[in-house]
């Protein structure tokens, strides 16, 4: 489009426009050099092996060769009869699951509230916050081999009522109660697990902390105002105004509760299977054994991997509970 | 500005100078809620400490007061230190992991703060569609990853090796990391930036000089949760580590005290393990406190 | 440009899709080749006329414990004195099948085989799935290929053992037979409270020489040297009698004493039959009341080496274990010695658990002569001398067995150094007495190929189960034996079903 300045075309706008595009492609060629790390490691280090999962798991494939091509491992994993890895499999999922729930509801609901209590402006609070965090910080093998130890239990037998007792299980038999499983009975593993998962409260305090830290103070001062006491502006203020960082750390530890393995160290498999999930059974299928099922492996990864899309897409759409403040 | 809910006094905390048998009543109740507020903490320290304090404790017992058929007691009977002497047999695996750790806390910070500089900073084409790209990532776990990217390494080369162990940590160092690193990117002032522009400094000068410096906090916050997550971290040393050589001390200590009879039997040497390997996050943690909670603060807000 | 945005999208995901494809489908799918086809390939690089001076190196790869580095070092010494010029290179792993088979895939992909080991030490178990997973040389072909060289020596049964659906997979390195070892102090110590118990070696045939224990005999001395063990103050947090219940082959003897089938021939599972009852009402009992250790309490020698119990069935690849274990404490070395395995059930029925262990080559070993020349070593009578001098087996050469001068049974003399301190009067014979009873775990033949080792393990967890103990009902044998009944039922419609999904061949 030229400009027409009486007579005289001057093509000002398109050379501008040329300029400014040029200057744009330089700029956004420079922003993606600096993404270029993240776009390389993606490509190579995530969406290239999703690809050849998805191939491997229609093939028998044992991290040697494959032999045959097919939709047998999917057949396989679905079938309840014959050749069928269904209950399997679907018990693996579903200890997953439930642990994933519980224990982030546990951990986000508990230490929600430990955070509101040590919100507190009384001497020597930092410290009880540093005491309360240090067991998060226990590196997760050392503490698995540690609960194994305390939590440990054996059928008395006729010369040693104490055999194989814990210092949990000798407390409960000092006090004169029976002793608890634990660790070594398929009902009481899992519920072991989330036990001990009570002292990771920390992390999830100093986080709430933080949070709480970040609500602006208008709210409450406007809530005394009007005469709120403590549990109104708790619940009014406190709560709604919680809830991206409530929703953003409920997605983060689904997905990371999804993918639990150190339990593998300590407790194997657990008794009975109790405490197979589905890392640990996508490993043990994949690496263990004297024979190695990449193919499988790979099938099961791929439908844990779409149960977690459909999950986030559900939790994303039904996200309108979650308050966000002035901005997003 | 710092607020809390004052929940100790119905007048807000408003001291006065009278002292009226209802102020005097109101004082009574303060220090008792304090005690009970004092009691309360005390009880949760006791609760999250003590299987820990039971840790160091048992690691100074001697091997006869812990086997199997012993009844557990709490307070060592026979004080030793000899529980100790296991560290020696990880020391090649602790410097393999060392290794590790510090090529992956050095890059981790540094490539995500490299990648989230435009996406904090910039506009560019395709902006939306790389943060959607990003976010999508998260939702990958790594299981799913684990068996196709061995095949991967395998075909690199990787296998057996410690390059595996850190060839990650170049990338970006995920989503998460990212974001975090944008959320607090967003809160530095840009004034600086644009008085570079016009003195003809490049992106990546202005990268290099003035922006990096400042996100100190963020790095250190980033740097020290990856040391704490990959000191004891074993699932990607078990797959890909296979000689004993090259063994991350994670690895080690799962194979030697996985063994149940090992561990029954020297559950003393298991103590002691535990308490060494503990110190490090410990260390981290205590002198970096205030570089990580400021992280947390600005990094927990939205994600 | 939304639409231009997911056009790109879809172009680069299905660019990503082929890239994937052709890199992946040309490399990591390939057919079947006849096994006759590929070993006449392998055989024609061997070299079988290779002498003493052939040039080369040799890579094993073994489990990370003592005993295996011990009886491996015996063999190696010799074939390196009969081999100047092959080199050695040891590697262990405490995984050391599913590293094996990872490394196998590793090495397959890169198509690059020079770090995979030529030899790897492999139990009778681990078989199958090694074979499925293309991990083992059939070294039967190398036998037949080799003129100078038969099987004719060995101990028949060892050998079918090392076989695997019609190919040898692993040279057996010796003979196990479990026998039943004792401490002479501890029970002289019993005789002197309780002038009725008999020690083991008291038990004679017409001969004079030792026989096995019937049960009743069995039993009585067992429960009498328990209640004399608890009356003691040293002894009292310890049991009688050592027994280790993840141990297949012992298991499996045992049942075959009680007439028991585990499963039958039919690939039917016979756990709820009256024979298996009786046998776990008698292992339930001897449990519960303190005779024999639990489950996962001991290693199979960990109680008897520490002076915690008088007896123990072991074989003889654990000696030197337990004579190591046993130094620090000064206890069992001088006063150890061994009996037959006693007869846990019906006399006519007397069944010893035997087995071998060995080492077999890799397929695709790159040094696969001089592989081939240490597993022929491995057998030959100086080798079976220095390996049996360590104390750890009893050769797997048939002449050694009855040669009274031969290594294995004159320890004190050929070992002063680690057995110097042996009794003159160590009965050697019990670790072969009775060789025509010694049984191999016969229901692996039962049962499909693809998951023998899923089915060992199942049944060894059915022992682990029963003998910890939950069925017992305290002064109730009736309701004990109840609930044994209904608990193998149970595990016997597992097993039925595992077998019946067990996939395809």
């Amino acid at each position: 489009m030229d400009n027409n300045f009486g007579g005289v075309i001057v093509p000002i706008d398109a050379e501008r426009k040329k300029l400014h595009r040029n200057r744009r492609i330089k700029n956004d060629l420079i922003s993606y050099v600096f993404l270029l790390p993240f776009i390389v490691g993606a490509l190579v280090f995530t969406a290239f092996p999703i690809v050849m999962s998805f191939l491997y798991s229609f093939s028998n494939y044992n991290g040697a060769r494959a032999t045959q091509m097919g939709f047998f491992n999917y057949i396989n994993m679905f079938s309840m009869g014959r050749g069928g890895l269904f209950l399997p499999v679907m018990k693996s999922f579903g200890v997953t699951f439930i642990y994933v729930i519980a224990s982030t509801v546990i951990n986000l609901g508990l230490s929600y509230i430990l955070a509101l209590f040590l919100h507190n402006k009384i001497k020597g609070i930092k410290i009880i916050r540093v005491l309360c965090y240090l067991p998060c910080l226990i590196p997760g093998l050392a503490s698995g081999f540690i609960w194994r130890d305390v939590l440990s239990y054996g059928v008395p037998t006729a010369g040693n009522p104490y055999n194989g007792l814990g210092l949990f299980n000798m407390w409960l038999t000092k006090a004169g109660l029976p002793t608890a499983t634990f660790f070594e009975s398929e009902n009481t593993a899992m519920l072991s697990l989330l036990f001990t998962g009570l002292w990771g409260l920390g992390g999830g305090m100093i986080m709430w902390l933080a949070a709480f830290e970040n609500i602006s103070p208008e709210y409450y001062e406007a809530a005394r105002i009007d005469g709120a006491g403590y549990m109104r502006c708790l619940l009014k203020i406190t709560i709604p105004l919680s809830t991206p960082i409530l929703f953003y750390n409920m997605v983060v530890s689904m997905i990371s509760g999804l993918q639990v393995f150190g339990t593998f160290a300590a407790y194997g498999t657990g008794k009975n299977e109790s405490l197979y999930f589905i890392a640990i059974r996508i490993y043990i299928t994949a690496f263990s054994g004297s024979v190695h099922n990449h193919g499988l492996a790979c099938a099961m990864s791929w439908v844990l991997f779409l149960i977690i899309g459909m999950l986030t897409l559900v939790m994303f759409k039904t996200g309108n509970w979650v308050q966000y403040g002035d901005d997003n | 500005m710092r607020y809390s809910i004052d929940t100790t006094s119905f007048d807000g905390g408003v001291h006065t100078l009278y002292t009226s048998p209802e102020k005097k009543a109101a004082q009574r109740k303060r220090i008792a809620m304090l005690a009970v507020k004092y009691l309360i903490a005390a009880v949760l320290i006791v609760f999250f400490l003590f299987p820990y304090a039971f840790m160091i404790l048992k690691s100074f017992m001697s091997p006869a007061e812990t086997l199997p058929g012993e009844l557990v007691h709490f307070f060592p009977k026979m004080f030793t230190v000899k529980n100790y002497a296991v560290v020696g047999r990880f020391f090649k695996n602790i410097l393999n992991t060392l290794v590790i750790i510090a090529i992956n806390a050095i890059f981790i910070p540094l490539s995500a703060c490299f990648v989230a500089f435009p996406l904090a900073r910039h506009k560019f084409t395709g902006k939306k569609t790389m943060f959607s790209i990003i976010m999508a990532t998260v939702m990958i776990p790594s299981t799913v990853l684990m068996v196709p990217q061995y095949t991967l390494y395998v075909r690199f080369g990787l296998v057996d090796k410690l390059v595996s162990q850190w060839i990650g940590a170049f990338w970006g160092g995920g989503a998460l990391n990212i974001f975090l690193v944008i959320q607090f990117m967003r809160s530095l002032p840009k004034e600086m930036d644009n008085a570079a522009k016009i003195d003809g400094a490049n992106e990546f000068q202005i990268f290099l000089r003035i922006v990096f410096p400042l996100c100190a906090n963020i790095v250190i916050l980033i740097a020290v949760n990856v040391v704490i997550g990959m000191w004891m971290d074993f699932q990607s040393p078990l797959i890909y580590l296979n000689s004993s050589k090259k063994w991350t001390v994670g690895l080690a200590f799962y194979h030697y005290f996985s063994d149940k009879t090992v561990a029954s039997q020297l559950s003393a040497r298991l103590m002691a393990m535990c308490t060494v390997m503990s110190l490090l996050p410990i260390a981290l943690f205590l002198t970096f406190q205030k570089s990580m909670i400021g992280g947390v603060k600005v990094g927990g807000i939205k994600g | 440009m939304k639409k231009f945005r997911k056009f790109f999208a879809a172009i680069a995901a299905s660019l990503m899709l082929c890239l994937a494809l052709t890199s992946l489908s040309g490399c990591f799918y390939s057919p079947e080749v006849p096994i006759d086809e590929l070993m006449k390939e392998v055989l024609s690089k061997v070299d079988f006329n290779a002498d003493t001076n052939y040039k080369g190196t040799l890579k094993v790869a073994l489990m990370d414990d003592i005993a295996s580095a011990d009886s491996f070092n015996a063999l190696k010494t010799d074939f390196e004195n009969k081999y100047k010029n092959i080199k050695v290179e040891v590697e262990t792993f405490p995984d050391l099948i599913s590293r094996v088979v990872t490394m196998h895939g590793a090495a397959t992909t890169l198509g690059k085989y020079d770090s995979m080991p030529d030899i790897i030490w492999v139990a009778n178990e681990d078989i199958p799935g090694l074979v499925s997973s293309e991990v083992l040389m059939p070294i039967d072909y190398f036998d037949e290929a080799d003129k100078e060289w038969d099987t004719t020596d060995l101990v028949q049964s060892m050998v079918q053992d090392s076989y695997f659906k019609k190919h040898m997979y692993m040279m057996p390195r010796d003979y196990n037979q479990i026998a039943l070892l004792y401490n002479t102090a501890m029970f002289a110590e019993a005789k002197a409270a309780d002038s009725t118990i008999k020690s083991p070696d008291e038990f004679k045939d017409e001969n004079g020489k030792v026989r096995a224990m019937t049960q009743a005999e069995f039993t009585e001395v067992a429960k009498k040297v328990q209640a004399w063990m608890a009356s003691t103050q040293k002894y009292k947090a310890g049991k009688a009698v050592d027994f280790r219940s993840i141990w297949g082959s012992l298991n499996y003897a045992i049942s075959r004493n009680f007439g028991a089938t585990i499963i039958d021939s039919d690939s039917n599972c016979t756990l709820s039959s009256e024979e298996t009852v009786n046998m776990f009402d008698y292992l339930v009992d001897m449990v519960y009341n303190n005779v024999m250790t639990g489950p996962n309490e001991t290693e199979g020698f960990d109680f008897f080496a520490s002076e915690r119990a008088a007896m123990c069935f072991q074989s003889r690849a654990c000696l030197s274990d337990v004579i190591a274990k046993t130094e620090a404490r000064n206890g069992v070395y001088e006063n150890l010695n061994v009996a037959p395995m006693p007869c846990l059930g019906d006399d006519d029925k007397y069944s010893i658990g035997a087995g071998c262990s060995g080492y077999a080559m890799y397929r695709n070993a790159v040094h696969a002569t001089e592989a081939w020349l240490f597993l022929k070593n491995i057998v030959s009578e100086s080798a079976q001398e220095a390996f049996s001098a360590c104390g750890n087996g009893v050769p797997v050469v048939q002449s050694l067995l009855d040669d009274e001068d031969a290594a294995w049974r004159n320890l004190a003399q050929v070992n002063e150094a680690k057995y110097g301190k042996l009794r003159a009067d160590f009965n050697h014979d019990a670790f072969v007495y009775r060789r025509d009873a010694a049984t191999t775990m016969e229901f692996k033949k039962y049962v499909p190929t693809t998951i023998v080792t899923e089915i060992c393990s199942t049944v060894n967890g059915v022992f682990v189960d029963l003998l910890s103990l939950e069925v017992v009902v305290k002064g109730d044998k009736a309701k004990t034996r109840e609930n044994i009944a209904s608990k193998l039922n149970g595990f016997r419609k597992d097993i039925n079903s595992q077998i019946r999904k067990a996939p395809l061949e």
